[in-house]
């Protein structure tokens, strides 16, 4: 049965959500995205998500949110094996050098977009880090191929990789 | 006992003196007693063993003493004829405490310790006179000790007086320094902003009105296309309910997208997603039209967030627009101590605004009644709103419940911005509104304690009070009285 790989938006402004949504729509008709306005309905949406035997690809994530903070929910990602091997990016108009810095160091941040962002930029960072989980993790890419970075898709398979599903 | 000299021997000498000089004319062997002595000579020096004693009969001598820890000699007391000197150290057997040196040309009766005796036997007046003197010279010593000491402890007092009084200016002048700096800061602040407000509300003002002039076109445009008018009314209302419909919360829109995806089984998760915020009664005008209903959906879906982008820029420019106004109106780029005739809640509401990235997520419960006007210095009185509901926030952290309330009472306005934080141990409360008294010492809530130190002085420069206490049921409220002034 084919896995879902899903993304995940958390974002407390209704309308920063829906245009990060909007500018990664693109991604949709392979990565189903998911959207959440707090750390906490975040946590739910992932138990769900691998609850059902899906995968969550990546978390593009605000920093300031209600009660957790977003370094603080990806750490707390970090540290659990189920989703250690999520794409990790932080989006956020406002953390300070210390916090970014605790991501990078206690979550393994994969990228820092400061609001306000360009549309290619975040498109071409979502791809590539979807492209990496998409390598990393072994799944068949041929099937996302169309999304995603496809010379290095197809390098991949070429070399063999540790594509084992295929 | 009495003195054979008399009590006023010790100012008048003269009979001493006469006394003396008359046994040394009676005595020849006395002769050798007498000595002179040249200005400058030195008839002992301090630490000297004494073995004789002085009895000077013309002349000055001065005594010194060597400061502790220096050379210097310090001079303790100058001797008229008539003055016996050398007695303590010559009774005592101890050192000499002082250095005794001829300050004029003098004589003196210069009386080896073994020859006292015999002269005592002969002369038993000199005998007389040495008790008396010893006895005098014990008195006026002790008398002299009492009048130091209390000399001493009025210099004391007067020391620790004075030490004070540097200490209190020495506070005093790092207050002033640390309102200083503040000041210069606030009106840096005050130009940054205006000029940062200028530059901001140019295209802010570009944005709103060309967005303003699109959806013009844009509906004229919507007139004109050419799809058949049934479609084209469903369009148009999937447009104008787009300018309308803000953004559900993401909980409620996965909820819809689930209960929808059966009536729409062939639909992309994006199209869902946006059909999952269209109203029911539009979702079920469109299943009552649409023949083919993916193409008309994604059609009108399309209209629907055409409208809501609208809607979006609007409400985004609108928002930049009252955030540049609102710091406009917080640090105004006027001197400080300039007064208008003002509102305080305007001053409170700009503060919300500008502060509400750090209290966004508090539960605020704001009364303000109305109150009268009046001259206060807008942009200092804001500072001191940002001040405690900064400090709240600080103290209450993730979440909490911020109240502020107002209203006139007896001449007054009052404000009340109360948190239900932790609190403020009781026994720094007192002091919390002076210059570095800080709770925030931790991590990277590091506080200098000024904050409230100047809310303090700015409200006292309107005639206010202001004051904190710890509320029953947990947290803290600061009361601040303003004295309401008629222009």
């Amino acid at each position: 049965m084919k896995k879902n790989i899903y993304i995940l938006v958390v974002e407390d402004e209704p309308d920063v959500l829906d245009s990060i949504v909007r500018d990664i729509e693109e991604f949709e008709s392979r990565f189903p995205i998911e959207m959440a306005d707090t750390a906490e309905e975040a946590k739910e949406i992932i138990r769900d998500i691998l609850d059902e035997g899906d995968q969550i690809g990546l978390i593009l994530c605000d920093h300031v949110l209600p009660e957790q903070n977003g370094v603080d929910l990806l750490i707390e990602m970090q540290n659990d094996e189920r989703t250690r091997s999520v794409k990790k990016v932080l989006i956020t108009g406002q953390a300070g050098l210390e916090e970014t810095v605790k991501a990078v160091n206690e979550a393994d941040l994969e990228h820092y977009i400061a609001k306000p962002w360009k549309k290619k930029e975040l498109v071409d960072i979502v791809r590539n880090q979807l492209t990496d989980f998409v390598i990393e993790q072994s799944v068949n890419p041929l099937q996302y191929m169309s999304v995603l970075d496809q010379e290095r898709i197809a390098e991949s398979i070429r070399h063999g990789g540790d594509i084992t599903d295929v | 006992m009495k003195f054979t000299f008399g009590s006023k021997w010790l100012e008048d000498r003269s009979g001493v003196i006469e006394m003396m000089r008359s046994i040394i004319d009676r005595d020849v062997n006395s002769d050798h007693f007498l000595q002179n002595y040249r200005k400058g000579d030195i008839l002992f020096e301090e630490g000297d063993a004494l073995n004789h004693i002085y009895i000077l009969l013309e002349g000055i001598i001065q005594l010194y003493k060597i400061k502790p820890y220096t050379d210097n000699q310090f001079p303790v007391s100058r001797l008229q004829p008539g003055a016996l000197i050398g007695i303590i150290a010559f009774i005592t057997h101890y050192p000499s405490l002082t250095t005794a040196k001829v300050e004029s040309d003098a004589s003196l009766l210069k009386i080896p310790r073994a020859e006292m005796k015999s002269l005592f036997e002969k002369y038993p007046e000199i005998q007389e006179y040495l008790d008396e003197v010893i006895l005098a010279n014990l008195l006026e010593r002790y008398r002299q000790s009492i009048i130091l000491k209390m000399k001493l402890d009025s210099v004391n007092q007067e020391l620790k007086n004075e030490r004070n009084e540097l200490k209190q200016l020495y506070e005093d002048l790092k207050d002033a320094q640390n309102k200083l700096i503040y000041q210069e800061k606030m009106a840096t602040l005050g130009q940054l902003v205006a000029g940062f407000a200028h530059e901001v509300n140019n295209p802010t003002a570009a944005l709103v009105r060309s967005v303003e002039s699109l959806e013009n076109r844009i509906e004229k445009f919507i007139e004109k296309s050419p799809l058949e008018s049934q479609l084209k009314n469903l369009c148009v209302s999937f447009y104008e309910e787009g300018k309308k419909t803000g953004f559900p919360d993401t909980k409620t829109v996965r909820q819809k997208m689930k209960e929808i995806k059966p009536q729409f089984p062939a639909e992309s998760r994006a199209a869902l997603r946006t059909l999952a915020q269209v109203p029911d009664s539009l979702t079920e005008k469109l299943r009552e039209y649409s023949s083919d209903e993916t193409e008309t959906l994604t059609i009108c879906t399309e209209y629907f967030e055409i409208g809501r982008l609208f809607r979006n820029i609007t409400s985004s420019g609108n928002r930049i627009a009252n955030l540049v106004k609102s710091l406009k109106s917080y640090s105004r780029n006027e001197a400080e101590t300039e007064t208008e005739f003002i509102d305080i809640r305007e001053g409170i509401h700009d503060t919300l605004q500008l502060t509400s990235n750090r209290i966004k997520f508090y539960e605020i419960d704001l009364n303000l009644e109305d109150v009268p006007k009046t001259e206060a210095n807008p942009a200092a009185l804001n500072q001191v709103w940002t001040n405690i509901i900064l400090n709240a926030a600080d103290a209450m952290g993730k979440s909490g419940k911020l109240e502020i309330s107002c209203q006139e009472e007896d001449g007054f306005i009052r404000v009340d911005i109360c948190d239900n934080g932790p609190g403020i141990e009781e026994a720094i409360l007192d002091q919390i509104f002076e210059p570095n008294v800080t709770t925030k010492h931790t991590g990277s809530k590091f506080g200098l304690g000024l904050g409230l130190a100047i809310s303090k002085n700015i409200i006292e420069q309107h005639d206010g009070t202001i004051t904190a206490t710890n509320r029953e049921e947990g947290g803290v409220c600061f009361s601040v009285r303003l004295l309401v002034s008629k222009s």
